[in-house]
């Protein structure tokens, strides 16, 4: 659709926008501004440390990155018609639309969340997400940066500290023990594209970057255009997963460990159902030529991948004009230590996502609220996601033989909290820092 | 009939079920024939079972355009439809895959957005600016989506193909 390429300007975007560092350890501090001035030296302190997007000679250390809030924004003293010029959904923030957008239901919604940091009161201004190869290297950038933050009158409001799991945090798979991260949308432009074996055709960089043209050729930003242009949209969830219960239910079934990846959609090991249907295949799961290059339509009615399963929800791989609209790019990280083979579960572990998008009602909202939350996704009854969704609700697994219903589900995994921040390019940090702006 | 309150343009999430739009738009004043001739192309091609965006969306019950009886050579284009909402996914589908389809119709129409339906701000303000609230609406199967109706005819199908087998 879009014949010019438009080179993104990479050393003006967030780092995080266009690469998953693939660090194993962070840590995310959430702050409240004190005095509107002093919080805008901050960000101005800000520009130099932040990582962008520019090509590195080699691999740093740390990285660090800024997210503010509409709250935030506003505490800062931007001037009501730049505020207003952000969409409704970063305005309200992730609590008032939950129920409404999200369709977050029972233990999900925010008046369950955790106190600290307090975005059900809509209480966080911003984050900071300083990312780290080895943990002292994180503990001394978190303490210099908290410094800097006392000094500008900044309350720190929360503290995530997240962590690959495995010896020596070397481990890419969640706590259920699946591989995650195996397969990213790609950035027409960001020069990745060659490195995703073909799984899917890049997509326009406006999908992602503000200010670029997007899949139907729009550019929508908030104004001025030093403050809109190159930031993106970063949607903070923090999912507490209930290991226990969910080794409870699967191993509780006779076939085991495959009932637990018709439920993923992949096997432990990350080969697809939908290639590798009846055992795990870890030389199929290891190949990225071919873990992940394959299509659902092939497979219509679900018999080797369920309908429902958690990866053909949250990625439905039909590359339709409206897919292609709904993508989003997934920066996330374990938190907790992994729970030992049936030690008892006390609830401290999950995985913190970050979820980037240039639209979050028409991408992140979606997903949730369409492809996630809602029972009916691509016509089934009463079947919402089977690893995300509330308890109670059903699992349909699809076979030749016909369907087999595993009713009332419990539920495996609750939102501890959320919030929708803007994430600056370097341009509008400068914009935001000078108080010759507004 | 108290869903019809909250309709159409209530927010998502609040509007539950299969839902109606009405528009109503003033056609340019000497356009009228040819937006006869979009309309018996499109109609044509539905006739003929061909692809239609409206079929790839995947959510749309009925739609139906009319083009009111009027003594000038300009006059009104009715739209009325039944999709499963809620509203704003609706208007982004039909952005996404039915951009071409949309412009060849309200091109002839008063207003239209100079780049269409693709400009999803300014197409989903036009639909704002010319949908009717609806004052009555009656639904025989409210909850159920087009998917699932579609659903239920081919296992209809497949049950009486199966006892058909049974039955020789």
């Amino acid at each position: 659709m879009i014949d010019e390429q438009e080179p993104l300007e990479r050393e003006d975007i967030q780092g995080l926008v266009i690469r998953g560092y693939r660090m194993p350890l962070a840590a995310y501090v959430f702050y409240r501004f004190d005095s509107a001035d002093l919080a805008r030296s901050w960000l101005g302190d800000m520009i130099d440390p932040v990582t962008t997007a520019a090509e590195w000679e080699e691999k740093p250390a740390w990285c660090a990155n800024v997210g503010l809030t509409c709250v935030g924004l506003e505490a800062l003293g931007l001037p009501a018609p730049f505020l207003a010029s952000f969409p409704e959904d970063f305005r309200q923030g992730m609590a008032a639309r939950a129920a409404s957008r999200l369709g977050d239901v029972g233990a999900d919604l925010p008046e369950h969340w955790e106190d600290s940091p307090p975005f059900a009161s809509r209480g966080v201004h911003a984050m900071l997400l300083v990312s780290a190869r080895k943990q002292e290297e994180l503990d001394e950038r978190v303490g210099a940066f908290e410094q800097a933050g006392v000094a500008c009158g900044l309350e720190r409001v929360g503290y995530q500290p997240a962590a690959a799991l495995g010896p020596d945090h070397s481990s890419d798979r969640e706590h259920f023990g699946f591989r995650d991260g195996i397969s990213q949308p790609t950035m027409k432009g960001s020069g990745l594209e060659d490195r995703e074996h073909g799984d899917r055709l890049a997509v326009a960089p406006g999908e992602f970057v503000l200010g670029y043209p997007d899949e139907l050729g729009n550019r929508p930003m908030p104004s001025p255009e030093a403050l809109g242009r190159n930031g993106t949209y970063g949607v903070y969830r923090k999912l507490r997963q209930h290991v226990a219960v969910f080794r409870d239910y699967v191993q509780g079934k006779d076939d085991g460990g495959l009932l637990a990846a018709k439920l993923m959609g992949r096997w432990p090991s990350g080969a697809p159902v939908t290639l590798a249907e009846h055992a795990d295949d870890p030389a199929l799961a290891a190949d990225p030529g071919r873990n992940n290059r394959f299509r659902y339509d092939e497979d219509p009615l679900g018999f080797a991948c369920p309908r429902g399963a958690h990866v053909r929800r949250v990625h439905p791989r039909d590359d339709t004009a409206s897919s292609r609209r709904r993508l989003l790019l997934r920066r996330g990280l374990t938190f907790g230590k992994e729970l030992p083979e049936g030690a008892p579960d006390d609830g401290t572990r999950g995985l913190v996502g970050l979820f980037l998008n240039a639209s979050i009602e028409r991408q992140f909202e979606f997903v949730q609220r369409k492809w996630l939350n809602w029972g009916q996704f691509d016509g089934l009854g009463n079947d919402p996601d089977p690893i995300t969704g509330p308890d109670g609700r059903d699992f349909t697994w699809q076979r030749r033989t016909g369907p087999r219903r595993y009713p009332g589900l419990p539920r495996f995994v609750t939102v501890c909290g959320g919030e929708y921040f803007f994430l600056p390019s370097i341009t509008a940090l400068r914009f935001l820092s000078d108080p010759a702006s507004f | 009939m108290s869903a019809t309150a909250e309709q159409p343009s209530a927010p998502a999430g609040s509007a539950q079920g299969s839902q109606p739009l009405t528009a109503l738009t003033p056609i340019i004043p000497g356009r009228r024939a040819q937006l006869q001739q979009v309309l018996a192309v499109l109609s044509e091609r539905i006739a003929s079972g061909g692809p239609t965006p409206l079929e790839e969306i995947g959510t749309v019950h009925f739609a139906r355009w009319v083009v009111l009886p009027d003594d000038q050579d300009g006059g009104q284009l009715l739209f009325t439809s039944n999709f499963d909402g809620p509203w704003d996914d609706y208007i982004e589908d039909f952005a996404a895959q039915s951009a071409t389809s949309f412009d060849a119709i309200y091109s002839h129409c008063v207003g239209w957005p100079e780049r269409g339906a693709q400009d999803v701000d300014a197409f989903k303000a036009y639909v704002r600016e010319h949908e009717i609230p609806t004052d009555v609406y009656y639904r025989a199967y409210p909850m159920a989506t087009v998917q699932q109706v579609k659903a239920a005819l081919k296992l209809k199908d497949a049950v009486n193909d199966v006892l058909a087998v049974l039955n020789e």
